[in-house]
């Protein structure tokens, strides 16, 4: 037997301890908490077991990330769930873990994402369902994918979309506004356009219409005034008067819709009592309501009722009111027409009320629209555009009142009603002569220049006032004109405006620049009667504005102021 | 007196011209596997400036490797390089007990 050198001895030992130092190493590092994580033979294969922290940064993530988080064993239980799907589900971790997903689905949608579950074992899938949460639903986005490992295991992530559905439905409502905003600007700008061409329309027409008024009506009231008519030709000629009248209102009407809505339309206002209002308004209309066999009954105020109101455009309306009352109601109908005063409220009242088709609820807001007509069909008696109500009440508002229509229904009857303030208590002025009363002709014989190049409204206005016993000259443009005065030395000139070469402007300047015409009174005859149209006239020196047809009375006035006659 | 053991050639320090091969086995990021590789890092820095190379063996990849050195615990530095082969377990924070192992420094009596 051979003994062990020294040497080996030693180099056994160095070996031993070494050994020894490694086990005694490899046991103090564990003990001593300097590893974590461990080699470990399971059969034939090597694993790693780790004792803490390895997978804390992904352990983080799933902890920490916005989705809910679920492993799903084959037949679709939870074996895993982050706390956010607890969170998103309102349910406890404890309940979620060991559920069957989709029970936290939605009923609706249920069929559809075990559907997809079952896919999600062989490839990446995802949809978006309604979850429940609570008594309440949210929808989320769902994306199921394969787990490695045991067959049918499958990755759900959950992302709750409320928020962004929030979001998406803010912004659709948001540019559903915008383009309705642009829209209906643009619908507005529209409309506005329109409103200016109809406004323009109506300005160009009522002008044009003007000019045969004037001989028209001329011509009638010479007929009229030329000595007694026998019977047949008495009511003829009285109906075409009244025809006449009705188209000079109309044509009227049409511009003053214009002039109301721009703002432009200038009363004159005086102390009235409001019951000559309801009176003059009356005369005008005892023939429509007595054609269609209406009973009137009229009620006015026993004490005055002061106003500061335009009389003709106040009996406008009221006349405006009758018409429309005889017009809406079956014949053989009851109209109430009444003026009083309300001290309360320091307002004169003048109602119309009638026992006819009334007004349907609906349209109660829409009767004072332009061009409504709450009868547009065949049956209509008489003409009429539709604007006189609109305007009513325009001239209402410009006298500081109100016009308010009331109605129980159809074939209730309706009752409108005029409010404006009454005046400070005062003694009411009679009515001033401005307007059309018809007045014996003067006596004076005064001389008078006729000025307009159409034939038959200068030779109608001639006539007429031939008839009333003046001394009358015509010319058809501005050298005549100026002509004619000279050698005429007409007291009056009535000038048309519109003449063929020199202006009736340009005419009047030169009149008045001339000495010898200062005193002549010069009247302008136009179918413009704006006032800016009346401001020109009178920078170009005419003393008066008229507006063609010129009525009779306002002619006869004129007339009636001319200084005494001199030679 | 000197002992047997300071005489041991096996204590002695390694050739100063050779590279050092080290390998450091770890499981994934484990912290105790970072801080070993942060504090090897550092030591060969201080001692072994430009003459060291260290191989990280990730065991969670594949555990099979550890075969070759006889791993059990991780983190475990393994100096393959000079011989003789020396093996330290643990995260290295205790820089004295490293430095021995890897015979960069004499053991106390």
């Amino acid at each position: 037997m051979t003994s062990p050198s020294l040497d080996e001895l030693l180099r056994e030992n160095e070996e031993l301890r070494q050994r020894l130092d490694e086990a005694e190493s490899t046991i103090r590092a564990i003990s001593g908490d300097e590893v974590d994580a461990f080699l470990v033979r399971r059969g034939s294969e090597d694993h790693v077991l780790v004792l803490d922290g390895v997978d804390r940064p992904y352990r983080l993530v799933i902890d920490q990330m916005q989705q809910g988080a679920a492993t799903l064993t084959a037949d679709g239980t939870v074996f895993f769930a982050n706390p956010r799907l607890a969170e998103l589900l309102e349910a406890p971790l404890s309940s979620v873990i060991g559920s069957r997903f989709s029970d936290h689905v939605a009923p609706a949608d249920r069929v559809g994402v075990e559907t997809l579950l079952a896919e999600a074992t062989g490839r990446n899938v995802a949809c978006e369902a309604e979850i429940l949460r609570g008594d309440e639903t949210f929808p989320a986005a769902l994306a199921a994918s394969p787990l490695l490992g045991p067959e049918g295991v499958v990755c759900l992530l959950v992302t709750d979309l409320s928020q962004r559905k929030r979001q998406e439905l803010e912004r659709e409502r948001l540019l559903e506004e915008q383009v309705a905003r642009a829209a209906a600007e643009s619908a507005a700008a529209a409309l506005r356009e329109a409103d200016r061409r109809k406004d323009e329309f109506l300005a160009i027409l009522a002008h044009e219409l003007r000019n045969p008024l004037g001989p028209l009506r001329n011509g009638i009231q010479l007929l009229g005034l030329s000595g007694p008519l026998q019977p047949e030709v008495r009511d003829t000629h009285e109906m075409m008067s009244r025809q006449v009248e009705n188209l000079v209102r109309l044509v009227d009407d049409l511009l003053d819709v214009g002039r109301v809505t721009r703002g432009v339309i200038k009363l004159r206002k005086q102390r009235i009592d409001a019951r000559l209002i309801a009176q003059r308004a009356l005369e005008s209309c005892r023939d429509s309501i007595s054609q269609r066999d209406h009973q009137l009954e009229v009620a006015l105020s026993g004490a005055p009722i002061p106003v500061e109101a335009d009389l003709v455009r106040m009996a406008q309306v009221v006349i405006n009111l009758l018409k429309n009352a005889a017009k809406f109601t079956p014949r053989g109908g009851r109209i109430l027409l009444a003026a009083e005063r309300d001290a309360e409220t320091g307002q004169a009242v003048i109602r119309v009320r009638d026992n006819g088709q009334g007004i349907e609820p609906a349209m109660l807001s829409k009767v004072f629209d332009l061009f409504v007509q709450a009868d547009s069909t065949a049956s209509r008696t008489e003409e009429g555009l539709g604007i006189g109500l609109t305007l009513s009440r325009h001239l209402t508002e410009l006298h500081g009142g109100t016009l308010r229509a009331s109605s129980a229904g159809l074939s209730r009857g309706s009752e409108f009603e005029i409010r404006i303030p009454l005046a400070a208590a005062e003694e009411p002025s009679p009515p001033h002569l401005g307007s059309a009363e018809a007045g014996p002709a003067k006596p004076l014989r005064r001389r008078v220049l006729i000025v307009d190049d159409n034939r038959d409204a200068a030779s109608s206005l001639a006539r007429l006032m031939k008839f009333w016993g003046h001394e009358v000259r015509e010319a058809r443009d501005g050298a005549t004109a100026l002509a004619a005065a000279e050698e005429f030395r007409p007291e009056l000139i009535l000038l048309d405006i519109g003449l063929p070469g020199m202006s009736g402007y340009e005419v009047a300047t030169r009149l008045r620049a001339d000495a010898r015409f200062r005193e002549v009174r010069v009247i302008a005859l136009s179918g413009y009667g704006t006032e800016q149209d009346q401001a020109r006239s009178r920078a170009a020196g005419f003393d008066g504005h008229l507006l063609k047809p010129a009525e009779l009375g306002q002619l006869e006035a004129i007339l009636a102021s001319l200084p005494s006659a001199r030679t | 007196m000197r002992t047997v053991l300071e005489e041991n050639p096996s204590d002695l320090s390694p050739d100063p011209a050779a590279v050092w091969e080290l390998r450091l086995y770890v499981a994934g990021q484990t912290p105790k596997s970072i801080t070993a590789f942060s504090n090897l890092k550092r030591l060969c820095e201080e001692h072994l400036a430009g003459r060291y190379k260290i191989e990280v063996i990730d065991l969670l990849v594949n555990p099979k490797l550890a075969r070759d050195d006889q791993i059990l615990a991780i983190p475990t530095l393994v100096r393959k390089l000079p011989d003789p082969i020396r093996r330290i377990i643990g995260d290295l924070s205790d820089t004295e007990r490293t430095l021995v192992g890897l015979q960069l420094r004499p053991r106390r009596g």
